[in-house]
C-alpha cells in the first residue's frame, strides 16, 4: 500500500528516531540467526522421524572444528584375556562396543563368563556378547581394581585401604591369599589389540543430531558460542522492547494529532 | 527516559535466568549404603537378583515402552520389605531410583542419582511422597494419580515407570516364592 507523504509517520523526537534505527539494525542482524535457530529447532523437534542420531557427519572441516582426530587415542586394560579399550568416551570389550560414558573406568574382571567393568562407584556386568546384564552400585567407592583371587576381586578404597569384593555375594571381604600390589591401569596403545575399533572411527564420531544441537545452542563455537547465543537472546528481548516502545509512541502521537 | 525503561526491561530479563542445580553421583556407593542402612538397620540382607525371563520382560517392555537395558534387577529383602535399585533414562541420562516396597505397596521412592541437567525437581519430598501407599492394578498401572511437575515431564515419567517396575518385580518375587513353597 502506498502512503501519501502526509500519512507517513515521522518521529519528532531524536530518541525515537535512534530507537527505530537501533530496532532496524538489531532486526537485520537477528533475522539471519532466527532463520538458523528455527531450522535447527524444527529439525531437532523431529529428531526421531528424521533419524538425526543415526546420520553421521563426514565433512572434514566440521570434524576438524570438533577436533576429532584421524588417529584416535586408544587406551587399553588387559585382564584375564579380556581387553577393555576406550576411545574418547566409547568403551569396547574386545572388539564389541559396550557404551559411551563420562565415568572414569578403573578395571575389568571376568567371573562365570560375566565381564565386570568397574568405575569408582559402579560395576557394569556384560555377557560375552556385550549385552548389559546389570549395572550395580558398589558397596564402597573405589579408586583402583586389582586381580581376581578365586571369586574375590581386590580393590583399593577411595581414601586409602585395600579390600576385596566377592563377585558371588557382592559383599566386601578380604581375599584369603595375600594381596597383590599391582593395580589395573589404562595404557595408551598406538597399535590397538583390535584395530577394527579404530577403522572408520572419525566418520562415526559425530551425529547430525549432535551438530544441530551444538549449532542451536552455539556450542559449536565453544563456550564463546554459548555466550553469543545468550547475547542474541538478549537482543531479541531488546528488539521486542524497542518495537513496543516505538509503537506506543507512534500511537500516542497519532492520538494527540486526532485531538 | 528510554535508558530507565531499558534498565527495567533488563532487570526483568535477568529474573528469567534461573540457575539449574546439578546432582552429581560421585558418592553413589555411600548413598546406597546409607539408604539400605536406614531401611534395614545394621542387618542389611545380602543382595539378590531377579532375572528378566521372557514373560516378565514382556511386561517390563509394556511399562517402559522400550526394551529394558538390563537382563536382571538387584534387590534387598528381609522377607517383608523389598528395596529395588533401578535405573531409567529420563531424557538422555539414567536416573537411579531406590524403591522400598512392602505388602505390594510403595513405602518410599528415592532418587539416588540424577544425571540429567533438567527435571531434578523429582528429588524433592513434595513429589516423592506422592508414591507412598501406591500399588498397581491388574493392568500394572499405578492405582493412585501422581501429579507431574512442569519442566520435569520426562523425569516424572521415568519415576512412574520405575515405581511400576518395582511393584511388578515384588509381585513376581512373591509368586516365585509361593511356587517354590
Amino acid at each position: 500500500m502506498n502512503l501519501r507523504n502526509s500519512d507517513r509517520w515521522v518521529p519528532r523526537r531524536r530518541s525515537t528516531r535512534n530507537l527505530i534505527k537501533a530496532h532496524s539494525l538489531i532486526g537485520l542482524f537477528s533475522a539471519a540467526l532466527v532463520v538458523v535457530l528455527v531450522i535447527t529447532g524444527w529439525a531437532l523437534n523431529h529428531n526421531d522421524g528424521l533419524a538425526l542420531g543415526a546420520r553421521h557427519i563426514k565433512n572434514d572441516w566440521i570434524l576438524d572444528l570438533y577436533r576429532i582426530s584421524e588417529k584416535p587415542g586408544v587406551q587399553e586394560i588387559s585382564s584375564q584375556g579380556l581387553v577393555l579399550a576406550t576411545i574418547d568416551d566409547a568403551v569396547f570389550l574386545d572388539a564389541i562396543f559396550l557404551l559411551s560414558t563420562d565415568d572414569t573406568l578403573l578395571g575389568i574382571a571376568s567371573y562365570n563368563d560375566v565381564a565386570h567393568v568397574f568405575s569408582s562407584s559402579l560395576v557394569r556386568m556384560y555377557t560375552e556378547q556385550g549385552e548389559l546384564i546389570e549395572t550395580a552400585i558398589l558397596p564402597a567407592t573405589i579408586s583402583a581394581v586389582g586381580a581376581l583371587i578365586d571369586s574375590t576381586l581386590v580393590l583399593e578404597l577411595e581414601g586409602g585401604g585395600i579390600t576385596g569384593l566377592s563377585l558371588v555375594s557382592f559383599q566386601l571381604e578380604l581375599p584369603s591369599t595375600s594381596l597383590p600390589t599391582r593395580w589395573q591401569a589404562f595404557a595408551k596403545r598406538d597399535n590397538p589389540s583390535y584395530p577394527s575399533i579404530v577403522a572408520g572411527w572419525r566418520e562415526r564420531r559425530l551425529t547430525l543430531e549432535q551438530a544441530l544441537l551444538d549449532i542451536h545452542s552455539g556450542r559449536i563455537f565453544g563456550s564463546i558460542g554459548v555466550w553469543l547465543v545468550d547475547l542474541f537472546g538478549l537482543l531479541l528481548l531488546v528488539l521486542a522492547s524497542t518495537g513496543l516502545i516505538v509503537r506506543f509512541r507512534r500511537r500516542r502521537r497519532r492520538s494527540h494529532q486526532i485531538r | 527516559m528510554f535508558g530507565g525503561r531499558f534498565l527495567v526491561l533488563l532487570v526483568c530479563a535477568g529474573f528469567l535466568i534461573v540457575p539449574t542445580p546439578l546432582f552429581a553421583n560421585d558418592n553413589l556407593a555411600d548413598e546406597q549404603s546409607s539408604y539400605l542402612g536406614r531401611v534395614f538397620g545394621s542387618a542389611v540382607p545380602l543382595p539378590k537378583t531377579l532375572w528378566l525371563k521372557e514373560d516378565l520382560k514382556e511386561q517390563v517392555v509394556d511399562i517402559l515402552q522400550h526394551t529394558p537395558g538390563f537382563l536382571r534387577a538387584r534387590y534387598w529383602s528381609d522377607g517383608t520389605t523389598y528395596v529395588w535399585v533401578l535405573d531409567e533414562i529420563g531424557k538422555t541420562q539414567a536416573i537411579t531410583f531406590a524403591v522400598r516396597v512392602a505388602a505390594d505397596r510403595i513405602e518410599e521412592l528415592d532418587v539416588l542419582a540424577f544425571r540429567e541437567s533438567r527435571g531434578w525437581e523429582i528429588k524433592h519430598d513434595f513429589y516423592t511422597e506422592q508414591f507412598i501407599g501406591v500399588g498397581v492394578n491388574d493392568d500394572l498401572n499405578l492405582d493412585k494419580p501422581i501429579d507431574g511437575i512442569t519442566g520435569a515431564t520426562l523425569s516424572v515419567r521415568a519415576s512412574k515407570k520405575v515405581a511400576q517396575m518395582a511393584l511388578l518385580f515384588t509381585r513376581y518375587v512373591h509368586k516365585d516364592i509361593a511356587l517354590a513353597q
